[in-house]
């Protein structure tokens, strides 16, 4: 993703223009850890939403630090207290149809784009079995692209536990896909 | 050539690199004996590549184990190419022979691609129109108008004589205030205490009362009407001073919010003397004895 700081200025000057572009640019990952925590579209958008409502109010707040380390601790928080409230731990669920990014969308080819896509839910499902600190490790690194640094003070744990509990949830990972499709990584 | 001689270069001879005489002389010797010609028949078979991978596997039972759990250890940075040199050959020989890590590894390169692929979901088409609804609008309007009080009062905050300044235009206001509303504020100011708002009504009105009889008794109706006239020439020109005070006020806070701390300095300068000059005037003019013709 290319740099935010430039929009995020001029949203913090009251740029509405500036404002409406930095909501389509990063609401594709808003919305996507949203549901990662939450597990249904309908509560994830409604999250996403107070997450950019919250955003707009504390942009006078920010400052000096990466924005997107500071939106996803912002949408983290926010996801984990509505967990709280609700008490239970929301049921496992497919990816939402038609929610595939554009990333994933622009294969070279049909045939690509679809076995892209079907690798996507495979992950998806894997992701849904596997533990929720690792699964939380794995979406706050692996799929969101945070550094170790980043992680380590969001969790709010030592950058060698960090290091070390990363590449076991991969490894978990990575045997949960293959328990789903044995010939994951070979096709 | 006798035997010890021939063994001496069977690894030569294994190899091709004997010279031509000495493979003849080889060539003699094995044709005359048993021993050696068996040597020459075991360095020609082909060993299968299971059997050496049997052979590992087996003398890893008997000695360290397999090497799988520490291979898993550095998987994940094998993939990265993270690994120092030596550590990448080794997983790399492991990987090579272990068909499971070798699974494994080969999931984990394919995850580093799929997972980003994670990261952005499309909520909806009509969600960016709901986040705008209930973040702009009237709220950037007041927005900005709070960004823009706040720089100005920064700015005017910012100045090097800024109490000075404060302090004047503080004192221009109370003169501001007293010559609007007269003799109540040359009154008695209330007392403190729960009592005292009740007590400056009953004192105010007194004087009020007094002041219109103690008139009354002096000047009579002629007097009321001049008075009167006079307080209408009074106000009158009290409005014009306004006038002009309000205007160069207004120029005090355009120049204020334009950030022009040039022109915002001239307008106060301007007020401030004004006011000092009027003070000083009611001053040498007794405002207790004031004729109410001025």
């Amino acid at each position: 993703m290319t740099d935010l700081a430039p929009i995020v200025e001029r949203c913090r000057a009251g740029d509405a223009l500036a404002w409406e572009a930095l909501v389509r640019r990063v609401q594709g990952r808003v919305y996507a850890v949203a549901f990662h925590y939450l597990c249904d579209a309908e509560e994830a958008r409604d999250l996403a939403q107070e997450v950019f409502i919250k955003v707009y109010r504390s942009l006078d707040t920010f400052s000096g630090e990466s924005f997107l380390p500071w939106l996803l601790r912002l949408g983290r928080n926010a996801a984990i207290d509505r967990l709280r409230r609700k008490k239970a731990r929301p049921q496992t669920t497919e990816l939402p149809a038609g929610a595939g990014s554009e990333i994933a969308a622009a294969g070279p080819s049909p045939e690509e784009s679809w076995a892209a896509e079907a690798r996507r839910r495979l992950v998806h499902r894997a992701l849904q079995r596997m533990s929720e600190p690792n699964r939380e490790l794995i979406m706050l690194k692996e799929i969101q692209g945070l550094d170790l640094e980043a992680i380590a003070s969001l969790l709010d744990v030592p950058l060698g536990t960090v290091k070390s509990r990363s590449n076991r949830a991969r490894l978990e990972l990575a045997r949960k896909v293959m328990e789903l499709d044995p010939s994951y990584g070979s096709t | 050539m006798n035997c010890r001689s021939f063994q001496d270069r069977l690894a030569e001879l294994h190899e091709g690199k004997l010279a031509a005489d000495e493979r003849r002389a080889v060539d003699a010797h094995v044709a005359a004996c048993s021993g050696c010609r068996e040597f020459v028949a075991l360095l020609r078979l082909d060993v299968p590549a299971a059997g050496t991978v049997d052979l590992t596997s087996a003398v890893l039972e008997r000695t360290s184990g397999a090497a799988c759990v520490q291979a898993h250890e550095f998987l994940c940075d094998h993939v990265d190419r993270a690994l120092e040199r030596l550590d990448g050959e080794l997983v790399t020989l492991h990987l090579a022979g272990c068909r499971d890590c070798s699974a494994l590894a080969a999931a984990l390169l394919r995850l580093s691609g799929d997972l980003p692929l994670l990261a952005e979901l499309s909520p909806a088409e009509d969600f960016v129109a709901g986040v705008l609804a209930r973040t702009t609008g009237r709220a950037s309007r007041s927005r900005r108008l709070a960004g823009w009080a706040e720089r100005a009062v920064l700015g005017l905050l910012a100045r090097p004589r800024i109490a000075w300044e404060a302090g004047y235009v503080g004192a221009m206001a109370i003169w501001l205030a007293a010559s609007v509303f007269g003799a109540p504020f040359h009154a008695e100011l209330p007392l403190p205490g729960a009592e005292a708002p009740a007590r400056y009504v009953r004192h105010l009105r007194g004087s009020v009362e007094a002041a219109g009889s103690r008139t009354w008794e002096v000047a009579g109706e002629a007097g009321l009407a001049a008075m009167k006239s006079g307080l209408r020439a009074g106000c009158r020109r009290t409005a014009a001073v306004f006038d002009e005070i309000g205007r160069e006020g207004g120029e005090l806070a355009q120049a204020a919010f334009r950030f022009d701390t040039g022109d915002a300095s001239d307008a106060l300068e301007e007020l401030t003397q004004r006011a000092r000059g009027a003070w000083e005037q009611r001053a040498a003019k007794g405002h207790e004895n004031r004729d109410p013709n001025d």
